[in-house]
């Protein structure tokens, strides 16, 4: 398929851009999908289309074909730079790891954790040790005790 | 809720008063968050969406920070509302594009609101007049927190608040203030000191941006990354460079007022009041250009028949969406410039 925009490149991306107000979806190459997000949809979004176009990070083998919560593909996410759903962030870490090291120059997040009163966190606990719901109480056990720590 | 009864409503932003007022017409500052349970947005099948509007609905109900706050369903309010909501810059182009299960909640005088169902889940928000990033940090922040009582939130030990797009990961925050630049425009120096924030890790664009048109030499400053540094280091990062951009504009202001620069400026500045006085038709860009110009003028302290705040009002009004609303219809570009020249000779006048 050829690029939507200048009809000589092939198309590589499938990006929503802003013409004339209107939200549209066109199948873009590196260039034209650089220059859309670049005026209209995101500035940031034009960095990582380039990195991702460009000589993108492929998954090694350790990373999954595709999410197994939401079903997202890598594939998927280098032509639109949208992820699936939170657990992509667990399922493609390994890749999303270099990406985000050249795009966002960091891999760590420094800044504030979600507040939630302990107490709360704690009935919910119980409430999940009471279901027999363990993955879900193990995940619970885990925020109390970061948050103690943060 | 009527959206026209938000016309007699100022926004708070759009009042001339917050800090470094004379170049800095308001800051934004938004933090994107989303529900552990559902997938995000751009790939939630309907029922999906359904049910995060309705969480989020609920638990921005019980915040604080947003009592009295206006929750808006987007697929039940009409087109011209829509339109209306994006120049309020309460939603985006990318948000009404598609209206099913998406929404907004409005806090009052229009500080505080939160976007549903855009890229991300939650898209909080703060805008206010000026300078005034820390302030809206705070803010916002605090809504944050009072959000996250009772939604699970999608949080990485690592990496942070999870988003649709890895350009938002981490702290989810984007620090903005919309710099008003007509000094560094007329001297010729505006590209190159835009050039010089992206050396500085910040985005610059011209605001209101359909392609490459700069509406009345009006630009966003941001941040471009969202992962590494705290919300505290992201915001005083785009402080400061604001600070700066200041100080050169007011520079660039000054130095246009020597010599002959005065008369060429006080002739461009007059030639925009007598057309905003007496034009008969008069297009949204080509406001934006002559109010511009009052804008600067009144800045040097100049006296013009209409004052920073009025100035700044008509900067909102002028806009299609709201020419419409104040029509109570839909109306095409012609009756549109019409309506407009009209409104702009009455608030001139007065
Ligand atoms: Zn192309
Ligand atoms: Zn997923």
């Amino acid at each position: 398929m050829l690029c939507a925009r200048c009809k000589k490149k092939p198309a590589q991306f499938l990006i929503k851009n802003i013409v004339d107000n209107q939200v549209s979806e066109a199948h873009l190459c590196l260039d034209c999908a650089h220059g859309a997000a670049q005026e209209s949809v995101a500035p940031a979004l034009a960095g990582l289309l380039s990195l991702l176009g460009g000589a993108a990070p492929a998954p090694r083998e350790k990373a999954p074909a595709k999410c197994a919560s939401c079903g997202l593909r890598w594939t998927d996410f280098r032509k639109t730079g949208f992820l699936g759903c939170p657990a992509c962030y667990d399922c493609f870490a390994v890749p999303l790891k270099g990406v985000l090291q050249e795009m966002q120059g960091a891999v760590r997040h420094s800044g504030k954790r979600p507040a939630r009163s302990s107490a709360d966190l704690r009935g919910r606990l119980d409430a999940a040790l009471k279901s027999e719901n363990y993955e879900e109480a193990a995940r619970l056990r885990d925020l109390i005790r970061k948050g103690r720590a943060a | 809720m009527i959206l026209s009864a938000m016309l007699r409503v100022k926004m708070a932003w759009a009042r001339p008063t917050g800090p470094r007022h004379e170049v800095v017409l308001s800051s934004r500052l938004r933090l994107a968050r989303n529900l552990r349970a559902h997938p995000f947005p751009p790939r939630a099948p309907a029922e999906e969406l359904k049910a995060a509007l309705k969480a989020v609905f609920k638990a921005s109900a019980a915040a604080k920070s947003l009592e009295s706050a206006a929750r808006l369903e987007l697929c039940e309010v009409s087109e011209v509302d829509r339109e209306f909501l994006v120049e309020r810059r309460l939603a985006s182009r990318l948000l009404i594009s598609e209206p099913a299960h998406r929404g907004v909640v409005v806090g009052e005088r229009e500080v505080l609101s939160i976007m549903v169902n855009e890229e991300d889940h939650l898209r909080l928000q703060g805008i206010d007049s000026g300078l005034c990033l820390e302030d809206l940090l705070g803010k916002v922040s605090a809504l944050d927190d009072e959000l996250a009582q009772t939604l699970d939130l999608a949080f990485h030990p690592e990496l942070g608040f999870e988003t649709a797009c890895p350009t938002n990961v981490g702290t989810g925050l984007r620090a903005s203030a919309l710099v008003h630049l007509p000094g560094l425009a007329l001297s010729g120096q505006v590209n190159g000191v835009l050039q010089s924030l992206g050396a500085a890790g910040l985005i610059a664009r011209g605001h209101y941006g359909e392609g490459t048109k700069v509406l009345g030499d009006f630009y966003q400053v941001s941040n471009a990354r969202s992962l590494g540094p705290s919300e505290e280091d992201l915001v005083s990062g785009v402080s400061k460079a604001v600070e700066e951009l200041v100080r050169a504009e007011s520079k660039a202001r000054t130095e246009l007022l020597r010599g002959l620069g005065k008369s060429r400026l006080e002739d461009m500045v007059f030639r925009s009041v007598g057309s905003l006085e007496h034009a008969r038709l008069m297009t949204y860009e080509e406001a934006m250009q002559h109010l511009s110009a009052m804008r600067l003028g009144l800045s040097l302290g100049w006296e013009l028949p209409a004052d920073l705040t009025t100035v700044n009002e008509l900067t909102v009004l002028s806009q299609p969406g709201h020419v419409q609303m104040l029509a109570g219809k839909e109306l095409d570009a012609g009756d549109r410039d019409f309506l407009r020249a009209t409104l702009l000779r009455g608030k001139l006048k007065s």
